[in-house]
């Protein structure tokens, strides 16, 4: 029996399975959503207002940070559902979770169909997002992968390049009219489209360049190209037209505010196409060079790499050789995989100047008419006492996990993690841990620092090796060692 | 600003002192670009930040990005110099371990994102996520591996001899109920050194639904392609004892990138 040619359609249906998957798994998902709320709730809503956060992000920008992205979709949810804030956080944290993490490690979802074609059962293997790193500020960044914009892509109805002209119209008919709520609306939506069309158009050209069978090239995207090439000029054209159009209107508009406000948004909103359409002209004249250059690379003799397979190369021989060879060479190793990290030299009298900073402002603020100075039997402490035991846990554990724990380690790492005030915590806690008494409380009994005790103390003074957190149990055992 | 009759020592050193701060870029300190900018433009200039940073006990490995928008990339250039941290966290590792495994996880690290050298030099296109459990099966399926071949071979008697992956095979399994990574068990020495990695700015984290996933930066894999024809390649070659190097060999090895 001849088959229709269902292929196409097959495909983009297991795209969407998992999204189906996950509403109706919501009542696992979100077990700690009330049942009533929960019933009300659509994944696959939240999931789409995930993509559109993440592609409007990546049209304007290098990506999407994590963060907003979940604080759009708890945003969104708390408005079309009757999911409280806390319970819009918990479902925007699922849907993200859900999208990235199908396997765990790699992120790819996998779904069949049926190629009507070949007659058999086929797999598509695709994502929804991506995880990037900046290169420069090494950030991690979402983008939409390949599936996200053909589902996003595929909501839609219109023919992208047909719906920008017919948009463009209708900003300029809006304007022409004085409707400036229309006008907004419209030039709102080209700008989604606009932001859609530079997604669905770099896809296709990374998946043309990825398979590099030559004839995809020259069959699929040269065409594709081209016919970019030419709808971005007549968008530039009519972004221009539209813009002049918008400001001509402004001038006659300055006793009517409000209007006003309207037609400055709308200029906006065309700018913000326009920019995207010439960054995508940009990259669309780019992108032929690009392939050319990657089909060279791709079609040339493997030719014989002057750095070593990590795997094969490097890290079986390694496994191979015996363990005391490798141990003699373990620095070496370890010195290729470190960033340079200034000496550990710590100022002593500008250390102690950062940390007492605070305190000595505070005695400068006293209100000085107040002549009933008390003094103070105990000094209060610093920090709540919640903020002292989440960063004395901290402490704990990073201790027993590494053994030591030098101060400039802790205070770099609580610093990225935390804050510079945890920091400035840490190191008072470092002062008057493993005493007697309350962390945060100064005991004048008790040792202040503790030093490593492997050298004479003198030398341990030095570099990094200056302060070292460590149990209190550890100490005593060499203490006992050396006596 | 860079001060007016600032020498080229002064400002190569300047350029230096700013690739020491790693989480700077250009884009955000005009110095540093119009430094940078010199960098790139200049062989003398680059000759002269080179052997400044030599003398500090450093190595040039490149500019990542370009002058506009990214940063000048130094390592240290051994593990005597003053910079190397993380070899100092191998002495450490020593009482503990034995460093030669933490050498190993490190060199795992690396293999896990990148398997070949083709790998490493294409630029990205795929994202490449990883949390430590999947390094520590990348060691284990290897010593498996190895264990299979190398049946027959009888046990060396010194325990020095023994075959590093003996070493590593012998380690104990994560414990699930350990809250920690611990010193003692191939994952917790994973989860260890890709912390530190991500100290040194070589990998960074990603959190998903209470998992934390590793994925590497570029500074990475800039360092890898470079010390993987330097450092690396001459540690193989010590270790493996090539006592006569074939004519080949010697090639690859002044070829390397300087």
């Amino acid at each position: 029996m001849q088959l229709p040619d269902l292929t196409r359609q097959q495909r983009n249906m297991a795209r969407l399975a998992p999204l189906m998957r996950l509403d109706q798994q919501k009542n696992i998902a979100l077990r700690s959503v009330p049942e009533a709320v929960r019933d009300r709730i659509d994944m696959k809503q939240a999931i789409l207002f995930l993509l559109d956060h993440v592609m409007v992000q990546s049209g304007l920008s290098l990506g999407a940070e994590p963060a907003e992205v979940k604080a759009a979709v708890a945003d969104a949810m708390s408005t079309v559902s009757p999911a409280s804030e806390p319970y819009a956080a918990h479902i925007a944290d699922v849907v993200h979770g859900w999208l990235l993490q199908p396997d765990g490690r790699t992120g790819i979802f996998r779904e069949d169909y049926f190629d009507c074609a070949d007659r058999v059962w086929k797999f598509e293997e695709f994502r929804y997002l991506r995880i990037v790193v900046d290169d420069v500020s090494g950030k991690v960044l979402l983008r939409l992968g390949d599936a996200g914009a053909i589902i996003h892509l595929g909501m839609l109805d219109l023919d992208d390049a047909f719906a920008a002209e017919i948009e463009a119209e209708i900003i300029r008919r809006a304007i022409a009219r004085g409707r400036f709520d229309d006008a907004v609306e419209a030039a709102t939506r080209a700008l989604k489209r606009s932001q859609k069309y530079r997604a669905d158009l770099m896809g296709h050209l990374i998946q043309a360049r990825r398979s590099l069978d030559g004839g995809g090239w020259v069959d699929k995207a040269l065409p594709l190209l081209e016919e970019a090439r030419r709808h971005l000029e007549e968008r530039q054209h009519d972004d221009q037209a539209v813009i002049l159009a918008v400001e001509d209107k402004i001038g006659t508009l300055q006793d009517d505010l409000e209007s006003l406000g309207k037609a400055v948004h709308v200029r906006e909103l065309v700018g913000e196409c326009r920019r995207i359409h010439a960054a995508l002209f940009v990259d669309v004249c780019d992108a032929n060079e690009k392939f050319r250059v990657a089909q060279t690379r791709a079609f040339a003799a493997r030719r014989v790499e002057d750095i070593p397979d990590p795997e094969d190369g490097v890290l079986l021989p390694l496994l191979r050789a015996p363990i005391g060879r490798v141990e003699e060479n373990a620095l070496t190793i370890g010195a290729a995989f470190a960033a340079p990290s200034p000496p550990g030299l710590l100022d002593l009298p500008r250390f102690w100047a950062d940390i007492a900073e605070e305190a000595a402002t505070e005695e400068l603020a006293a209100e000085e008419d107040d002549l009933d100075v008390q003094p103070l039997e105990r000094l209060p402490p610093l920090y709540d006492e919640s903020f002292l035991s989440e960063i004395d846990q901290w402490l704990r554990e990073r201790a027993a996990t590494d053994r030591d724990l030098p101060i400039d380690r802790a205070v770099r790492r609580l610093t990225l993690e935390r804050s510079a005030e945890a920091a400035r915590c840490g190191v008072l806690l470092y002062l008057h841990h493993y005493q007697s008494g309350t962390p945060g409380h100064a005991d004048a009994g008790s040792p202040l620092l503790v030093f490593r005790g492997d050298r004479q103390w003198r030398d341990g003074a030095m570099g990094g090796d200056l302060l070292t957190l460590r149990p209190r149990v550890q100490l005593d055992e060499q203490s006992a060692g050396i006596r | 600003m860079i001060e007016a009759g600032q020498g080229d020592a002064g400002q190569a050193a300047r350029l230096i002192g700013m690739a020491l701060r790693l989480k700077l870029d250009t884009s955000q300190d005009a110095d540093y670009r119009a430094l940078a900018a010199r960098y790139e433009a200049s062989g003398a200039f680059r000759q002269l930040a080179a052997e400044i940073a030599a003398g500090l006990g450093l190595t040039v490995t490149g500019m990542l990005g370009e002058a506009e928008r990214g940063k000048l990339v130094v390592r240290p250039s051994g593990p005597e110099s003053p910079f190397a941290a993380l070899a100092a966290d191998f002495t450490d590792a020593s009482r503990g371990l034995k460093r030669g495994t933490f050498a190993l996880v490190y060199v795992a690290i690396a293999a896990a994102f990148w398997r070949g050298a083709a790998d490493l030099k294409a630029p990205v296109d795929h994202e490449m996520r990883l949390a430590p459990a999947n390094v520590a099966a990348l060691l284990r399926q290897l010593c498996d591996r190895l264990a299979e071949e190398g049946e027959t071979t009888a046990l060396r008697d010194s325990p020095r001899l023994r075959a590093a992956w003996r070493e590593l095979r012998a380690l104990p399994e994560a414990r699930e109920e350990a809250k920690r990574a611990g010193r003692n068990d191939l994952l917790g020495l994973c989860q260890i050194a890709m912390d530190r990695l991500v100290e040194q700015d070589m990998l960074t984290t990603y959190e998903i639904g209470g998992s934390t996933f590793y994925l590497p930066t570029a500074r990475l894999r800039l360092q890898l392609r470079e010390t993987l024809g330097n450092e690396i390649h001459r540690t193989l070659l010590a270790l493996l004892e090539v006592r006569a190097p074939a004519s080949d060999e010697l090639a690859l090895e002044d070829e390397a990138p300087c």
